[in-house]
Formats: structure tokens, C-alpha cells, sequence
């Protein structure tokens, strides 16, 4: 649908690759551990509040298992493989600001670099992470 | 027109009991060639293009213009020509508007079809969502409920179609129907010292207020392009810590946030929608997105595109995309204003931001979408015991219906998948909950 609240600028790269909420995972935190990315809800699926087992806000869950229905057969949330795209831009983005960054500008589809130990401040979390590439080492990959 | 002594007649006002009777003056052929003596009592004075001297009463309201008494002048007179019961003898008799009110019937405004079929999916009584129950269909038949989808149409969804007769609801439903007038209408500004004249003025130029009138529920289109959110039913506090004292109609609450960059350059509905997605091409479609034409990049692809839209617009095409594209002096093609004769600028996307290949598949609103009113947790309760009315049968009948939400938020919106076909490729568009 088209919600009619057009505006000129356009939404920041991080509000959709770094966002759960505009992923259709709802309201949470991302985390980046030993090369997986993980998802903690912010919102109870307590039958007892919300009369139902699911999470209101959540349209798919991390594995890409669709968790409503859309008014359109051909409408549906992202799958696990197209979560795993969005937030592996996500986890760049920290440092690698905007489309006229080279890492950006020369991103190929499905041979995305491997993210480095930066991205994990992008979620804010305290997990431990494995060594991966600095932030020397991916600058401008590619 | 010839104005003819007719001192024998002896008509009294429409208005019976307002105004003592009195004889009919004139007689008046009007420029369509019809005599018609009702102007002899009626003052009334319409727009110019449907003007007392041009039309008559006759033409538009039906009735006998010949008669010698006003029990005879106003049998099977109508109030509102434009319901889409008579509109086939009124506005869409032989010379006025006849290929429009055959075509708006099978519109979605006048079918409701889409709506219909859905809530029949939702609640399991069809396979998909491609039903063929309309309005007209459901009229028809006022005893055959067709299923609880049916019902729940009939008790919540039933006051925003055009088959509604006007002023028939209680409260703020009673403005909304009336066919033809739902949107052609524009009340008369009265004027002090001047004779008492409520004939509206027919209008092609539909002022927003028309259009939100209904397009203000479900995904709540015209109250979020004027920047206006739903917030909660007991006013939320958004104001230095009061109540919000913004409330529409209905008695909804809403609160002032930034509005679709569009409105705030003074566009009305009618400046993107044309005629053929508002009234239709005769054919009739099942859901919004088949009969909504226009898009984004319509107006927004850059020169050459604009070129073409003109040159569509100033050839003999029945349905041409935009008909309100104008050059300037330096040769830009700008858009102008229906309502405020304004021209506006038509600035093209950019190729470097909105077409590179990463983001080939997103839709310009899944970008520029800045807020979108999202419901969570909507679900509704029925009571087979109590009644609730039925608003196209317009009597009241068992089965009440009650909606209620857990939450709503105004947010950036949630984005999914759009499959492709063989014609058309994937979409990243906007998904909304509710």
C-alpha cells in the first residue's frame, strides 16, 4: 500500500538494515555472535496479554518462518535468506556510511564481505564476538 | 431561452408550508429546449454548468414541469439525482453523463467488492479473495445474510459505498452516500441579505474533504496525508500534557504530525487520481491495486516521460494519465493545480539513489514512506443476541459487531516481499498490520 505520508527525504540506510522492526521481526535487539546474527523481542508473546501465542508486532520470526497472513497471496514477509542480506548490510553500516561508500557502492549481491568487529556496535550488544576481520581489513573491499 | 406570460398557473412553492402559494409567472424553455414552469416558484440556483436557465429543475430532479399543481409537479420527484438508483434517468440520461454513471457503477467505491471478498476470505467462506458479491448484490437481497462476512460488512463496513442513499444514517453517516453527489457535491457558501438558496453546486473540481469523508478507516489514507494520526480513543496527552483537543466527526481523536510533502504543496486527491481509477472504465475489478493507475514515477521520471504524458494528454486518448500537465514559459511540464490553478514543479527521482542495483526491487514508498499508523492486536467481538442496524438494509437486525485494537502506533513502516510474475518483477513494498 502506499501510506500517504510520502516525505523527500528518504528513510536512513540503518532505519531498514538495522532496524528488526522494518525487518517484520518486531520490536527487539539484533546480535551478532560467532557469525550469527540473533534476535531478542522487546515484546511478550504471553497468551494471558494478548489473547494469542505470538508476538503482536512480529510478522516473520529469525528463521524466516511467516507468522501472519497478508491480505494478498503474493504478499509476504522476508524469508531467512533475504533477513540474512539485509542485516549482513547492517552490520557495516556503522562505518561504512551511505551509498557513495565504496564497500557500498561495490556491494555485489550474494558475495557480501565478511563483516569486522565494528559492526557488532552497531546493535549495541555486549555478546562476545570471534575474531573477525578489522576494520582496516574491509574497508573498501571489493 | 423565451420567458412566456403563463398567468393561469397556479403553482405554489416546492417548500409547502414555508412560503404562501403563489401563481406562476413565467413559463421557461430552457437552452436544452425543455419547458419547465417549476422555475416559475423555485429560486434556487445551481452551478453554472447545471444552471436554472440551462437545465431547468426538470432535467436533474424529475417530477412533472407541466403539471398545474405541486402534487402533480413533484410526483416521482428526486431529491438527489445523483443516486445511483435514478442516476441513469438524471445525470446519466442521453446527453449529459452517460457513459459515467454506467462505469462508476462497477467501480470499487459503488461494488465494494474487494472489501466484500476479503472479509468472506478472512472468515473461510471462499477460497481466495477474489469473490464476486457487491453492494448492489447484497441490496438485493436483505433477508440472505450470506454468511457472518457478509453481516459484519453489512453492520460496520456498509456506510462507505456509493449505493447509500444520502441522509439516511444517523450522526456524521448521514453526510456520507448519495451516488454521484458523494463526491460531486460542494455545499453553497450563503451569502447575508440574499434570498435563501441551499442548492449545492455540482463540481468536477472535488475538494479533499469529499474524498476523506470515507478514506479515513483502515489504512487511514486521507487522514495521514494531511498528517493527522488516530491516537488512541481517550485523546492520548500529546499537548504540554493535555488531552488532545484535535477530534474528527466521528468523535476519533487525532494529533497533528508532519503531513505527505504532496499536501504541504497544496495537491488534492483529484490532482494524481484521474477519472478512470475514481470512476471507473466499466469494467469491474476486485481489489484497489487493480484499479489504481497512477504511481510515483508517473510524475517523477524526468522530461522525457513527462513529454509523452503530455503528448497523451493532448491526443484524442478517452482516459489519458494526468490531464492537468501544462508548459511553462521555459518549456518545463509542470503539474497544475485542479483546485489552486497552481503549477507545481515535477522534480525527476534520482538515478544514482533510486535505481542503483542493490535497491533495484524497493518501491518508492518502501524509501519515502515516512510514517504509516499501525494497529496491532485488531480483532473484533460478535453478540448473536443483540442487534446493531444494518446499514444497507438500513433496519436493525440481530448480531452486533464491536472492534477493538490492543495498540496503535504511528512508526516507520515494516517492509516485505511483493512476488513477482512473468510480467511483472518482485517489489520491496511497505507492510502494514491491522
Amino acid at each position: 500500500m502506499d501510506p500517504h505520508t510520502t516525505s523527500k527525504k528518504s528513510r536512513p540506510c540503518n532505519d531498514c538494515h538495522s532496524n528488526p522492526k522494518s525487518m517484520g521481526l518486531g520490536y527487539g535487539n539484533i546480535s551478532f555472535t560467532n557469525g550469527i546474527w540473533g534476535f531478542s523481542p522487546a515484546t511478550s508473546k504471553d497468551p494471558k496479554i494478548f489473547g494469542q501465542n505470538q508476538r503482536l508486532d512480529a510478522f516473520v520470526d529469525k528463521n524466516g518462518r511467516m507468522l501472519v497472513h497478508a491480505s494478498r497471496s503474493e504478499l509476504r514477509p522476508f524469508k531467512k535468506s533475504e533477513l540474512d542480506r539485509i542485516i549482513q548490510v547492517g552490520l557495516c553500516l556503522p562505518c561504512h556510511k551511505g551509498s557513495e561508500d565504496p564497500v557500498m557502492k561495490n556491494w555485489v549481491k550474494g558475495k557480501s564481505p565478511v563483516p569486522c568487529n565494528c559492526s557488532t556496535n552497531a546493535f549495541k550488544t555486549s555478546v562476545k564476538t570471534q575474531p573477525s576481520p578489522t576494520k582496516a581489513q574491509c574497508t573498501g573491499s571489493r | 431561452m423565451i420567458y412566456t406570460c403563463f398567468p393561469c398557473c397556479t403553482l405554489t412553492t416546492a417548500i409547502a408550508g414555508t412560503k404562501p402559494a403563489q401563481k406562476a409567472r413565467m413559463v421557461t424553455r430552457t437552452l436544452a429546449g425543455q419547458i419547465d414552469m417549476c422555475l416559475s416558484c423555485h429560486p434556487e440556483r445551481p452551478d453554472r454548468a447545471h444552471g436554472r436557465r440551462v437545465m431547468g429543475c426538470f432535467s436533474c430532479h424529475l417530477g412533472n414541469p407541466l403539471a398545474g399543481t405541486p402534487e402533480e409537479a413533484h410526483r416521482g420527484m428526486v431529491l438527489n439525482p445523483g443516486d445511483l438508483r435514478v442516476a441513469q434517468k438524471t445525470c446519466g440520461q442521453e446527453g449529459c453523463h452517460v457513459e459515467q454513471v454506467k462505469h462508476v457503477k462497477n467501480t470499487l467505491m459503488a461494488t465494494n467488492r474487494g472489501i466484500i471478498s476479503t472479509l468472506q476470505y478472512y472468515w473461510g467462506e471462499i477460497q481466495d479473495n477474489n469473490g464476486t458479491l457487491t453492494v448492489d448484490k447484497l441490496l438485493e437481497n436483505h433477508h440472505d445474510k450470506k454468511g457472518l462476512a457478509a453481516d459484519y460488512f453489512r453492520k460496520l463496513c456498509g456506510t462507505c459505498h456509493l449505493w447509500l442513499p444520502r441522509n439516511t444514517l444517523p450522526g456524521f453517516l448521514s453526510e456520507k452516500g448519495g451516488g454521484c453527489t458523494a463526491c460531486h457535491y460542494l455545499p453553497k457558501k450563503m451569502e447575508s441579505g440574499r434570498p435563501k438558496d441551499k442548492h449545492p453546486l455540482i463540481t468536477r473540481q472535488i475538494p479533499m474533504k469529499n474524498c476523506v469523508r470515507c478514506h479515513n478507516r483502515s489504512g487511514r489514507i486521507g487522514l495521514s496525508y494531511q498528517g493527522l494520526y488516530e491516537t488512541e480513543g481517550y485523546g492520548v496527552p500529546f499537548e504540554d500534557g493535555e488531552f488532545s483537543s484535535l477530534q474528527l466527526g466521528d468523535g476519533r481523536f487525532v494529533h497533528k504530525i508532519h503531513p505527505d510533502i504532496h499536501y504541504e504543496k497544496g495537491l488534492v486527491c483529484i490532482d494524481c487520481h484521474n477519472q478512470k481509477e475514481l470512476m471507473g472504465d466499466g469494467k469491474q475489478r476486485t481489489h484497489l491495486y487493480q484499479q489504481v493507475e497512477i504511481r510515483c514515477e508517473t510524475c517523477h521520471s524526468g522530461q522525457d516521460g513527462l513529454e509523452r504524458l503530455l503528448q497523451e494528454q493532448n491526443s484524442n486518448k478517452k482516459y489519458p494519465l494526468l490531464n492537468n500537465l501544462i508548459r511553462s514559459e521555459d518549456k518545463q511540464i509542470l503539474l497544475k493545480g485542479k483546485l489552486d490553478n497552481k503549477p507545481h514543479p515535477l522534480r525527476p527521482f534520482s538515478r544514482d539513489k533510486c535505481r542503483n542495483p542493490q535497491h533495484s526491487r524497493l518501491s518508492c514508498q518502501a524509501c519515502h514512506s515516512s510514517w504509516v499508523p499501525q494497529c496491532y492486536g485488531c480483532h473484533v467481538r460478535y453478540d448473536r443476541g443483540k442487534t446493531q442496524l444494518d446499514k444497507l438494509s438500513l433496519k436493525e437486525t440481530f448480531g452486533r459487531w464491536q472492534e477493538y485494537r490492543s495498540y496503535m502506533r504511528y512508526e516507520n513502516p515494516t517492509l516485505g516481499m511483493l512476488q513477482g510474475n512473468n510480467e511483472k518483477p518482485g517489489e520491496i513494498v511497505i507492510l502494514v498490520p491491522g
